[in-house]
């Protein structure tokens, strides 16, 4: 049972097409993660997937819900935005409260806890936000996205400004939850990861889906590496691609 | 920097709402300008100076704190790093040197935008009154230095602020005994601290240099006195979010989103800043009238209903401060809609606006004897014994009117066909010596029906009552010195409606 799917979907600003035809379907209980290079689309596809912003054209559905509703989107879900922003004048605890309350769940005190602890973030937790260092910053921002344990998590960029402990122990997480039989939609860079960590990958280029399925799906020599796959999905449809040099 | 103001300008209040400002100035001082030959036969021209220079070192104050305010918050909205302010912190600049730029930025700005439009709207007028070129010029010139010295006072005292506040405290007491030497103790001429001011008074050029120099003297005081900073010190807060949001809990739903507003705004330095930022010009405003007309003896007639204006006008400017102190990204993820998020702000603009508001309002409406026209909706309040309720439609008012003045044996009464403004019989009010009636102004204020209501002449008379008096003697008309209600005039002599502001008539034996 696809928990995202998306059909045509398209989305303009003025003049700038940032997607375009953009079609796939994330099954139930899978690590599904999105490629693609800078200014690809990835995090408009995200925006759309999460409520945050409209098509231009298109359906997209997330756990059978439309970009029209999308208090009802993000209440079913956890989100991790490209960004590291938690509020200014918060503390981290109360961040964490703040998110609790905002989705009404149960049993806050033990919950902040518990998330707190997971990212030994104990110390800091009287800290304003503002005076957390950017990786202190992320790990607040996953902890609001995982605290009330959602279906689905979308995560934009999650390992980023993590120490290599805390992208073990993210990871290590992010597969339980995919064993739990939950559902993870991750952006990343960091190849190597999403090698390690996704049954299914889509990589999208200039805003369209250019290759999705599974790794063996989308290799074309035995022994291809994610990022071969990746370097010849865009640099070979990109002709004025500088292969590796600085451009000029 | 001046591209930086500019765009942080459009992002308050949009192109056009930024693009307006001095084309407004520039119209209004046309208009006033072209009127000046009809205004300056019941005004001194001395007097007009003086009140053109007070707002222009006002302004420069003003300009000066709002800098204050905008720095903070927009420090906070857009991070340590983002304006050309905070420069220092990752440049080899020095602070001071960024002050400096930043000050004379504002300066700058601030000309063009509204010094140069007010100037150039006295000039446009030069055609059609008797203002010179020269004068015009002149104006330019003492206008701007007065400008810059309320600003450069602003800057100094915003500095000092940063390195002692009893130091800032004891600096804006000084200034204070300085006013007071003028007024109301009189031991000086306004010229003689409004040094160009001064100019005009006594034709020296001696007062424009000095102001020059005092100009000159208070801005580079302020940059060197300003102190290096960069990001304060991480702080702690035990959490409070969850005791804060059971104190909203009369939110209902929002009561998280509000507790999340109030310690954002408490924390952030901003509340006082916020708070003051409303209640300092609301206070600024009534003191300049009061000053014009108690002390200078200007017959400005606002009434309680244009302090409640100005409480609107300056409650966007708070309700916009309040939207700035925090992007709120991170309610991007959650499930929180913008009508959530706005209605939990304006719930803290309400908590944070309204006791001001409402002993300001009263305090007004005490002191200028107006208590009459707080209640809103004139036949509805509770000033409106003897008249019909539950209707708001204008006929139905007049009715009202009309069986009010029956009852009391004062018909029969007709309808008018002049505008209300103009009649010397407005909306009918009970009072203690007899039956209220608002005149001019206080008219449109208790309700009055669309063409005014008439009471025949000979019927009876008319008495000027307390609500009235303080305003006639500040007139200081002859025979309008009542000492205890007397008979005043009948009421077909329509000057009661240009001149009176509530009248009690009475049936005549």
């Amino acid at each position: 049972m696809p928990v995202i799917t998306t059909e045509g979907l398209g989305r303009r600003f003025g003049d700038f097409e940032a997607l375009r035809e953009v079609s796939l379907s994330v099954e139930k209980g899978e690590f599904f993660g999105l490629l693609g290079p800078n200014g690809a689309g990835k995090t408009t596809l995200v925006r759309i997937l999460t409520g945050q912003l409209e098509p231009s054209r298109g359906r997209a559905s997330t756990m059978g819900m439309g970009p029209d509703d999308p208090i009802g989107i993000k209440r079913r879900i956890g989100i991790v935005p490209e960004a590291e922003s938690p509020p200014t004048f918060l503390t981290a605890q109360e961040f964490l409260e703040l998110v609790c309350r905002i989705r009404e769940v149960p049993d806050v005190g033990a919950r902040v806890d518990r998330w707190l602890g997971f990212f030994q973030l104990e110390d800091k937790r009287d800290v304003l936000c503002r005076d957390l260092s950017k990786g202190q910053r992320q790990k607040a921002m996953l902890a609001a996205a995982f605290i009330h344990e959602p279906e689905l998590l979308i995560l934009d960029e999650p390992f980023i400004n993590l120490d290599p402990i805390f992208q073990r122990r993210l990871r290590e997480y992010l597969q339980g939850v995919v064993a739990g039989g939950r559902t993870v939609f991750m952006c990343s860079h960091i190849l190597e990861i999403v090698e390690k960590l996704c049954t299914r990958v889509a990589v999208i280029h200039q805003g369209r889906i250019v290759a999705q399925g599974k790794l063996d799906q989308i290799r074309q020599t035995e022994g291809e590496g994610l990022e071969d796959i990746f370097m010849r999905l865009v640099e070979g449809r990109n002709g004025d691609a500088c292969g590796g040099r600085p451009a000029g | 920097m001046l591209r930086e103001e500019w765009r942080l300008h459009r992002s308050f209040v949009g192109a056009v709402g930024s693009g307006f400002f001095p084309v407004m100035i520039f119209f209004f001082s046309l208009v006033l300008a072209a009127t000046s030959p009809v205004l300056l036969r019941k005004m001194d021209v001395s007097l007009v100076l003086l009140v053109l220079h007070v707002s222009a070192a006002l302004y420069g104050l003003g300009v000066g704190a709002l800098a204050q305010i905008g720095e903070q918050v927009m420090t906070r909205r857009l991070g340590q790093v983002n304006m050309l302010l905070q420069l220092p912190a990752l440049q080899p600049v020095r602070f001071r040197t960024v002050m400096g730029v930043f000050y004379a930025k504002d300066a700058v700005f601030y000309i063009l935008y509204s010094i140069i439009p007010l100037v150039g709207g006295i000039a446009a007028a030069v055609p059609l009154s008797r203002i010179t070129p020269g004068g015009v010029a002149l104006l330019f010139v003492t206008v701007l230095l007065t400008f810059m010295l309320g600003m450069g006072l602003s800057f100094l005292l915003s500095a000092v602020a940063l390195r002692s506040r009893a130091a800032a405290a004891a600096v804006a007491l000084a200034i204070a005994g300085l006013v007071a030497l003028v007024w109301p103790l009189r031991l000086l001429v306004p010229g003689q601290v409004l040094l160009p001011l001064g100019y005009w008074e006594t034709q020296n050029s001696l007062y424009l240099l000095s102001a020059a120099a005092f100009a000159l003297l208070l801005s580079a005081a302020a940059v060197l006195l300003m102190k290096e900073r960069f990001a304060p010190p991480g702080r702690r807060f035990r959490g409070a979010l969850l005791e804060t949001e059971r104190r909203f809990a009369f939110s209902k739903g929002l009561s998280a989103l509000v507790a999340k507003e109030w310690l954002e705004l408490r924390r952030s330095g901003a509340l006082g800043p916020v708070f003051s930022g409303f209640l300092g010009p609301l206070l600024g405003v009534y003191a300049v009238i009061w000053l014009f007309r108690s002390g200078l003896g200007l017959p400005l007639e606002f009434n309680v209903v244009f302090y409640g204006g100005m409480l609107g006008f300056l409650g966007l400017m708070t309700y916009s401060w309040l939207t700035n102190i925090e992007p709120n990204e991170f309610l991007n993820v959650q499930p929180v809609g913008v009508d959530e998020v706005v209605r939990a702000k304006l719930v803290l603009y309400f908590l944070l606006t309204t006791p001001v508001s409402l002993v300001y309002l009263v305090a007004i409406g005490a002191l200028n004897g107006e208590c009459a026209y707080l209640p809103p909706g004139g036949p509805r309040g509770p000033f409106d014994h003897g008249l019909r309720r539950g209707s708001d439609r204008p006929h139905d008012r007049a009715a009202c009117q009309h069986d009010a003045l029956r009852r009391r044996g004062l018909g029969p009464v007709r309808r008018r066909h002049r505008p209300a403004a103009d009649s010397g019989h407005a909306g009918v009010l009970p009072g203690p010596h007899g039956l209220l009636a608002g005149g001019g102004r206080a008219g449109g204020a208790v309700g009055l029906p669309p063409g005014g209501l008439e009471i025949p002449p000979g019927r009876h008379r008319a008495t000027l009552v307390q609500v009235g008096l303080r305003y006639m003697k500040s007139r200081g008309r002859p025979g309008w010195e009542p000492a205890g209600p007397q008979p005043l005039l009948r009421t077909e002599d329509r000057s009661i409606g240009r001149s009176s502001r509530f009248i009690c008539l009475r049936r005549e034996s």
